[in-house]
């Protein structure tokens, strides 16, 4: 799967395709371990540990669209990143920490990288609001923005999964469900349970 | 534009990934468009709320993918035994010798495997010294302390002697004297559930801890959940503490993460 066709590759990641997800995951993980336990003699819980993080930071930079187009391979620049990573790990803490931006394509090998990128995506409070808000909107709503925000499916493979006539219907459900959910949340502040 | 169109625009603002035009049209509905603004700053919440769970996702698949590995690794162990037994050569008369020499390692080695491993239980649980803090007795100094404190101070010295029946026998006579106090004590509801777990009442153990769980006080509940999942180990209940500690090990601030990913290894 690598190599030939990582670019292709990159497009299923986007669209978050779960077979292509575990896939490249499963060939780059032994490699991967192998690398980081002959260069940095570490254990293997800690190598499994660098690999998910750099994997999914890999996977928040081509869903976000910092990483459109690659001049090597996946399996490349996930090590760029596993080496910053690991580099980040063992560092002096006075030095400075380099934004992830800095690693969006592999010619950034010996560019280091914030250790702590992801816990952007880590508002606890926000998370679980929008989780508690899931669990009171009720269906179709709840499993239509489940699908396309917690899952990732485009409306295409929603009007699959929900039965829906088509995209059109998909994109207008699922504004109305936002418009629902902001409602609610509108609803706690008034009523203090914000 | 339609509102629809407004909404696409506030989604990929908050994911970053507007493009060039749309970042034009953004920028200017949020200067001419009040309401625009207002809407940006209400969807805020849902957004970042939502990729926060996508990320949540994301990792608890990495999580499960890991799985299949742990379980390949040792299946292959056990495929790699198998093929070196097969493939040796081993000459007609020594056979014999090589067979009684292996029946005797067996047996020590089984015997000696028995007595060095244990369960998966046995090899996480442990009960935490630190949660048995009494709390009162280090801001009272010298202070007389209650009737109750002076209850709880001992089951808390019991628990850190290990000598958990008494500090259960204590606990509970505090919950059920001092129901008020005791009711919104969840550390005292902590110990308790530990020395349960540890002196084999494990159904028991898992109440209590549900108590803490469920309680407004969330200082104790990361400690909860790690015990209630090791107590579905120790109860063979093996897909409620997967689930569990798959959840715990998904949580970057929570304080048994690195536990929980390597009791989710060694099942």
């Amino acid at each position: 799967m690598l190599e030939k066709k990582d670019n292709q590759v990159l497009d299923a990641i986007k669209r978050g395709d779960p077979k292509t997800l575990e896939r490249l995951y499963d060939e780059i993980r032994q490699p991967f371990l192998v690398w980081a336990s002959q260069l940095y003699q570490c254990e293997s819980e800690d190598a499994v540990e660098i690999y998910q993080k750099a994997y999914t930071i890999m996977y928040m930079n081509v869903r976000n669209g910092k990483l459109t187009n690659l001049t090597s391979s996946v399996k490349t620049y996930l090590f760029s990143i596993g080496k910053n990573l690991f580099r980040e790990k063992f560092r002096n803490k006075h030095n400075r920490l380099v934004n992830l931006d800095d690693v969006s394509n592999t010619n950034a090998i010996n560019v280091e990288v914030d250790a702590n990128v992801l816990d952007n995506y880590e508002d606890t409070h926000k998370k679980e609001l929008v989780r508690k808000l899931l669990g009171e909107i009720g269906d179709p709503c709840k499993t239509l923005l489940e699908l396309m925000f917690i899952k990732g499916y485009s409306a295409e493979a929603v009007v699959r999964e929900m039965n829906y006539s088509d995209e059109r219907v998909v994109r207008k459900r699922k504004s109305l469900c936002l418009k629902k959910m902001r409602e609610m949340v509108a609803e706690k502040k008034d009523s203090n349970l914000l | 534009m339609t509102n629809a169109d407004k909404l696409r625009l506030i989604e990929e603002h908050y994911r970053g990934i507007l493009n060039a035009n749309d970042k034009v049209s953004f920028n200017q509905l949020m200067k001419e468009d009040l309401a625009f603004k207002q809407d940006v700053k209400d969807y805020k919440a849902i957004f970042v709320g939502f990729e926060s769970l996508h990320v949540e996702n994301f990792q608890n698949n990495l999580f499960n993918f890991e799985a299949k590995h742990q379980t390949d690794n040792k299946t292959k162990v056990l495929e790699l035994n198998g093929t070196v037994n097969k493939t040796a050569v081993i000459r007609p008369l020594k056979k014999f010798y090589m067979a009684a020499a292996a029946i005797a390692l067996l047996i020590c080695a089984t015997f000696g495997y028995n007595q060095m491993t244990a369960s998966p239980f046995d090899d996480n649980f442990i009960a935490d010294a630190e949660i048995a803090v009494h709390i009162e007795s280090i801001r009272g100094g010298e202070q007389e302390l209650s009737q109750e404190e002076i209850i709880k101070k001992i089951a808390f010295s019991a628990y850190q002697k290990e000598e958990y029946d008494k500090a259960i026998n204590l606990l509970e006579g505090y919950i059920t004297d001092y129901p008020e106090k005791a009711a919104k004590d969840f550390q005292s509801y902590l110990v308790l559930g530990v020395s349960q777990l540890a002196s084999e009442k494990t159904i028991e153990s898992i109440e209590t801890f549900n108590y803490v769980l469920h309680g407004k006080d969330s200082s104790y509940k990361q400690q909860s959940e790690w015990y209630i999942s090791l107590a579905n180990v120790k109860l063979d209940k093996f897909d409620e503490a997967e689930n569990l500690l798959t959840i715990i090990a998904s949580q970057n601030g929570h304080c048994h993460k690195k536990d929980a990913i390597k009791l989710l290894a060694d099942l």
